[in-house]
Formats: C-alpha cells, sequence, structure tokens
C-alpha cells in the first residue's frame, strides 16, 4: 500500500466499521465513526482544495470539502463520509485504469534497452544507454535486443526487424550492415559502431512520434474541453441560486458533489490513447486523435499501385515459347544475363532458379544495349534477349507477316522480352509486377468496412495496369498518370467523397497531403513520409491499411459511445438532482461510476485486433 | 525561448490537468502549458528569463509532485 492511499483506505475501514455498529443499533457510536471517517478522507482533499485557493483558483476538492463540511454540519454523516470516500476511491481506481489505456504503448517503450555492454580499451563494460557516444563498439548476443543505430564491425547474426520495418521475416546482417535499436539479435554474435544514441535512434523517433500524437488534441476534444471549462462554473452558480430560491441547503451542497465535469475530460483521450496504442502495436504509427478520426470517415481509398498493392518489383509471369520449351528459353536467357544486375535480368534469373534452371554457360562476350536488351555471343552461338525493337533490328526468321501481332502484344503486355538463338525466335517471356499476397485479403476487408469504392493511381499503361490489377475487381484505374497529377485526382475526388490516399510517402507526398488521410506505406519510419502522412505502416503489408481503418472505426465508436455516456451522465446528475431524486452519495457513486464506464469502455479498444 | 517537458506521478481527476495549467499560464514569461494526464506530463514553453525551479515549484505547491524534468 502506497502513502497516500492510507486515508482512504481508513476511512473505508471506517464506513465499513459503521455498517457493522448500524446494524447493532450503536448509533451515536455509528455516527461518530462515521465523522471520522469523513474528517480522514478530507485530509488530502481538504490539502489539494487549498493548494489551488493559495493560487486564486476554486477547484473541484473545494466544492467537494465545503459538500461534506456542510453535510456534517447539517448532521447527514453517512452522505459525507461515503461521499468524501467514493471521490478517493473513484480517483484511486481512475489512476489505476488509465494507466491501463496506456499499457499498448508502455509495451513498445520498454523495447528499448537501457543499458549496453560496451568495448572500451579491450574490455567489456556494462554502461547507461545514454552515456554511449558516436563511435563506441557495442557488443550484442543472442537473445539480446540492440541498444543503438549504427553498423556491424565485426560478427554476423539473423537479426528480428519487425519492430522497426514491420518485416516478419528475420534478416541475416553482417560486417558492414546497419542494425537499428530495440531490433532482436536471434541468433549470432555482433560488434556494433554506434551511429545513434536514444531518441534520435529510429525506434527513438517513432517513440517521440507516438508520444506527440497522444498530445495532440482532436476536433472534438476541444468542443467537449470547452464544454467541460463552462460546465463547473454553471453547476455552482446553479447551486447559489438553487439555494437563494429554495433555501435548500442540502440541495445546492448536492449540486456542488456533482459539478465535476471528470468523464467528459477524460472520454475523449482515453479512446485515443488506446488508440493510438493498439495501432502502433500492428505497426501502424498515426499522428494523432485527428487523424484517427479522419481515417475513421474515409469511404474512398485511392492506392499509388506500385509498391502498395503490388510488389513494385517485376516478376516472369508467362513464358511463351516458339521453338523448344520453357526451360531452353530460361536457359539461353540466363546464359546472356547472367551476371547482369538490371531488374528486368534479376527477374529472369529468379524465375530460372525457380524452376531449378542452371544455366548451361556462362556468356564473356556480351554487349548490352541499353533500352534494348543483351546480346551474347560464345560457343553456344548468338543469344539475343531483348524487346521488339531489338528483335526486329537483328536479322532473325522473324516472321514478317506475325510482326503485327507481336506488336498488338507488346501493347497489351508492355514487358514482353523476346528471346533469339542464331537469329531463331525461341519465344518469348512476360514480365509484370506482381500483387502482394494480402492484396486481395485487403481490399475485400475494406469493403466490408464500408469502404465504397476503392481507386488505383498509377504512372503505368492502362493495358499494363489492368493485367495487374484485373482480378481485384478495382473500381476505377486511372492510368498514365505522371506524379504531379495524382493530386488534382485527389481532389476531384474528394468532392464528393472522404478520400484515403495509400502511397509509399516519397513519391507521392502531395497526393498524401491533399487526401482527408493520407497513409504512407514505408519501410523505415522516415521523416518525410511522417511528416507528410496521417498514417504511416511500418513494413510492407498492405493487410495494415484494413487494420488501421477497422481501429480507427472502433475508437472513434467508443469516443462517441463515451461522449453519450458522459454528458448523458451529467444530463441526469442535473435534473436527478433538482428534482429531488438523486442524493449527495448517489451522486457521487453515479459520478465516479461514468468516470469508471469511459475508461473500461476505452479499453476495450485494446483488445480489437 | 525555452520548452521543458515534466514528468508527474500519474494524475487522476482529469480537473487537475487544468489546475496545472493555470497555475502555470499565471508566471510571467510563461508562454504555453499544455498537461496530457493520459500521459501524466507537462508541457510548458517559456521565456529564459523563468526559473524552472519556480515552476517545479508552482506544480509542487498545488499538491503534485515533478518526477522528472527534461528539455524538449
Amino acid at each position: 500500500m502506497k502513502k497516500q492511499d492510507i486515508p482512504m483506505v481508513v476511512s473505508g475501514l471506517l464506513l465499513g466499521s459503521a455498517l457493522l455498529l448500524d446494524a447493532m443499533g450503536m448509533t451515536s457510536l455509528r455516527d461518530g465513526s462515521l465523522a471520522i471517517a469523513s474528517l480522514i478522507a478530507l485530509l488530502p482533499i481538504g490539502r489539494k482544495a487549498v493548494g489551488a485557493l493559495r493560487f486564486g483558483m476554486a477547484s473541484i476538492e473545494l466544492l467537494v470539502t465545503i459538500a461534506v463540511v456542510g453535510a456534517l454540519f447539517l448532521g447527514e454523516f453517512s452522505e459525507a463520509a461515503i461521499v468524501s470516500f467514493l471521490f478517493l476511491f473513484g480517483a484511486f481506481l481512475e489512476s489505476r485504469t488509465i494507466r491501463k489505456t496506456r499499457s499498448a504503448m508502455e509495451s513498445l517503450i520498454k523495447l528499448a534497452p537501457s543499458s549496453a555492454v560496451v568495448l572500451r580499451d579491450g574490455r567489456r563494460e556494462t554502461v547507461d544507454i545514454l552515456t554511449l557516444v558516436e563511435g563506441d563498439i557495442v557488443e550484442v548476443r543472442t537473445g539480446q535486443r540492440i541498444p543503438v543505430d549504427g553498423t556491424i564491425v565485426h560478427g554476423s547474426a539473423t537479426i528480428d526487424q519487425s519492430q522497426i520495418t514491420g518485416e516478419s521475416m528475420p534478416s541475416e546482417k553482417t560486417i558492414g550492415d546497419s542494425v537499428y535499436a530495440s531490433t532482436i539479435l536471434q541468433n549470432g554474435y555482433a560488434e556494433i559502431m554506434t551511429k545513434r544514441v536514444g531518441e534520435s535512434t529510429v525506434f527513438g523517433n517513432i517513440l517521440k512520434r507516438l508520444e506527440e500524437a497522444q498530445d495532440k488534441k482532436a476536433q472534438t476534444q476541444r468542443v467537449i474541453e470547452k464544454f467541460a471549462g463552462w460546465y463547473t462554473p454553471s453547476v455552482v452558480v446553479l447551486a447559489i441560486v438553487t439555494y437563494l430560491i429554495s433555501r435548500d441547503i442540502r440541495l445546492a451542497l448536492t449540486l456542488l458533489v456533482i459539478a465535476c465535469p471528470g468523464a467528459m475530460v477524460i472520454s475523449i483521450p482515453v479512446a485515443i490513447v488506446a488508440g493510438i496504442g493498439t495501432m502502433a502495436k500492428h505497426g501502424i504509427l498515426v499522428k494523432g486523435g485527428e487523424s484517427i478520426e479522419k481515417l475513421a470517415k474515409i469511404n474512398v481509398i485511392a492506392f499509388d499501385k506500385t509498391g502498395t498493392l503490388t510488389i513494385g518489383k517485376p516478376k516472369v509471369s508467362m513464358i511463351h515459347p516458339v521453338e523448344g520449351d520453357e526451360s531452353s528459353i530460361l536457359n539461353y536467357a540466363s546464359i546472356a544475363e547472367h551476371g547482369s544486375s538490371h531488374a528486368l535480368a534479376k527477374a529472369i534469373l529468379a524465375k530460372a532458379e525457380e524452376m531449378g534452371i542452371k544455366p548451361s554457360n556462362i556468356a564473356s562476350n556480351l554487349d548490352v544495349l541499353a533500352g534494348y536488351g543483351v546480346v551474347a555471343v560464345g560457343d553456344f552461338g548468338k543469344i539475343i534477349v531483348g524487346n521488339l525493337r531489338l528483335a526486329k533490328q537483328n536479322e532473325t526468321e522473324f516472321p514478317i507477316e506475325q510482326l503485327d501481332s507481336y506488336s498488338t502484344l507488346t501493347q497489351t503486355y508492355p514487358t514482353c522480352v523476346f528471346v533469339l538463338l542464331n537469329g531463331k525466335l525461341l519465344g518469348y517471356l512476360i514480365l509484370s509486377d506482381t500483387l502482394r499476397d494480402d492484396t486481395q485479403e485487403t481490399l475485400v476487408s475494406l469493403r466490408k468496412l464500408g469502404v465504397q469504392e476503392i481507386h488505383v493511381i498509377t504512372g503505368d499503361s492502362a493495358a499494363s495496369a489492368s493485367q495487374t490489377l484485373g482480378p481485384l475487381g478495382i473500381d476505377r484505374i486511372h492510368a498514365d498518370i505522371l506524379p504531379q497529377e495524382k493530386a488534382d485526382i485527389i481532389l476531384k475526388l474528394k468532392k464528393r467523397k472522404k478520400v484515403a490516399m495509400v502511397g509509399d510517402g516519397i513519391n507521392d507526398t502531395l497526393a498524401l497531403n491533399e487526401s482527408d488521410a493520407g497513409i504512407a506505406m514505408s519501410s523505415d519510419a522516415s521523416e518525410v513520409a511522417m511528416k507528410t502522412a496521417d498514417i504511416v505502416i511500418l513494413g510492407e503489408k498492405v493487410e495494415s491499411v484494413a487494420t488501421a481503418m477497422r481501429i480507427a472505426r472502433f475508437t472513434s465508436k467508443v469516443l462517441k459511445q463515451n461522449i453519450v455516456i458522459s454528458i448523458g451522465t451529467v444530463f441526469f446528475l442535473i435534473f436527478g438532482v433538482l428534482l429531488g431524486k438523486v442524493h449527495m452519495d448517489t451522486g457521487m457513486l453515479v459520478h465516479e461510476a461514468s468516470v469508471l464506464a469511459v475508461i473500461l469502455n476505452a479499453l476495450r479498444i485494446l483488445r480489437k485486433k | 525561448m525555452q520548452k521543458r517537458v515534466f514528468q508527474l506521478n500519474p494524475l487522476s481527476c482529469p480537473t487537475c490537468a487544468k489546475k496545472i495549467e493555470t497555475v502555470l499560464l499565471k508566471v510571467d514569461g510563461v508562454e504555453s502549458a499544455e498537461v496530457s494526464f493520459t500521459s501524466s506530463k507537462v508541457n510548458v514553453a517559456f521565456e529564459d528569463t523563468v526559473d524552472v525551479t519556480v515552476l517545479i515549484d508552482r506544480i509542487h505547491r498545488l499538491g503534485y509532485r515533478v518526477l522528472e524534468s527534461k528539455k524538449a
């Protein structure tokens, strides 16, 4: 038990013993016990009342003190004891439960290690994280969290970076690779050269944003706070007027007891804190309460195609043999492309590897023609891997009469690679950007959440976009869009609907800015993305867009319920008291219960997935 | 102009936030004071002429403890 809780416990015990004394019929002892219970509970309340009074402020504690003292003078011992005890007990429960609404966020904060093992002059030393400076070498072993942002200078390890990048697969890191504070070294050993410490690390930055997010007040919150600011003085005036008219001191004192706007003031922030924390747990960073409210209202979502719905890297999606079979085409293609780092070459080599094809030879005499393809000459003959222009330029046995149909083909499939051996067309490969595994599912969830239209904005040609996105049932694909035109589309959509834009946060900052709710999918919490977007999704999970939406909707629902609970309670209490139905003790009980109700309601958000 | 963040003991009654804000704003040179009672933090911005200990003392005299004072 904490020292500050002693008055509450003692007055509670006295209140309990008063019940016993009452049952035994010892009324004077009962009243004495109740009076002492009231006075003990008044000690901390009165001290706060005096503290505020010294600065010329009338506080809620002052009102409660007046009411309790008044009740004692009127001989209403049980009411005095119950009111003062409930006031302390309510505060006690509130501080406990309010802390719980922050639990999701607290558990994140705890992830940051507070100490590190540093190697100085060949010796190991465990030090406080804040004493580290740039250039210090820290040692991290299996199972430990990395304490700093830096570069591995010795050793190698498997690192779980999900905390920073949202990537659930651990990655292998070795000398020269960057690592981030709060990520877990699952296996291995690493000595890390410190680059950034504490708040300036990527993780520190994330935490800072989260802290800022909960301090940002939502629009509704300002309105409610204004109302609450008027409420207390109005009730006090009402109490005085009531007394002057009715000369009923008891009624006036009861009004003072219910003058605390508690539930109103906390109804919104507790929901928002729980919402922000729950999102953070899913790798979703939100700018503040206002952003949650905006996201909850969205009914149109526009995706920037590359990197959101799709992986953003081409893949071989079809192989069309003209002569020979699929594996011989891939074999010759990979002989020519071997070692190239071009995105298309990489995709072809990846496909060959996937099919278990090892190139039968390696081209040494290569001619790379940028914008066309490659020509390789060797024992195997002459291989040409490239687009239609390159194929046409070389003397081939390209059936002239079929040229037209090949041109049509390349219109439908913009990335079409022809493979020729000694002037003979072996076949062609079609490459396209591929959808993420969770794209389809996400769009279904979004529609279930009430999103009416899903748009895609892309710089690709209509043919290429509809080829990749075809099966998704997108409402409208805006193709051939230049980056600067993206914002215009958003502006147009905004005229009729509430629009969210999902982008990578780098090439589409303008569009994100113009949208009602900007969502950036970013593999790291980059400063730029955090500045323009309302919501930043760490990692490559498009699914998180639906998760963010779901949590935002639920948070906003809880928020509205909380407003109804708190305002409803206030009106119920005022009319109840004025009509003589609610007395001092029940008034305090209902008031404290409403405060707890809005907190417990907000805690439901933490369980949302 | 300086900015500080005070970490307080967990606040319970939300009206304490308002009280603390009012008291701090009454100090000459304090530009802004905002209390977030979910995190029990006070964000104050003030002129360099203001002594931080005065601010902490005021909060203390209201009946709240400042556990930590950080530059923001």
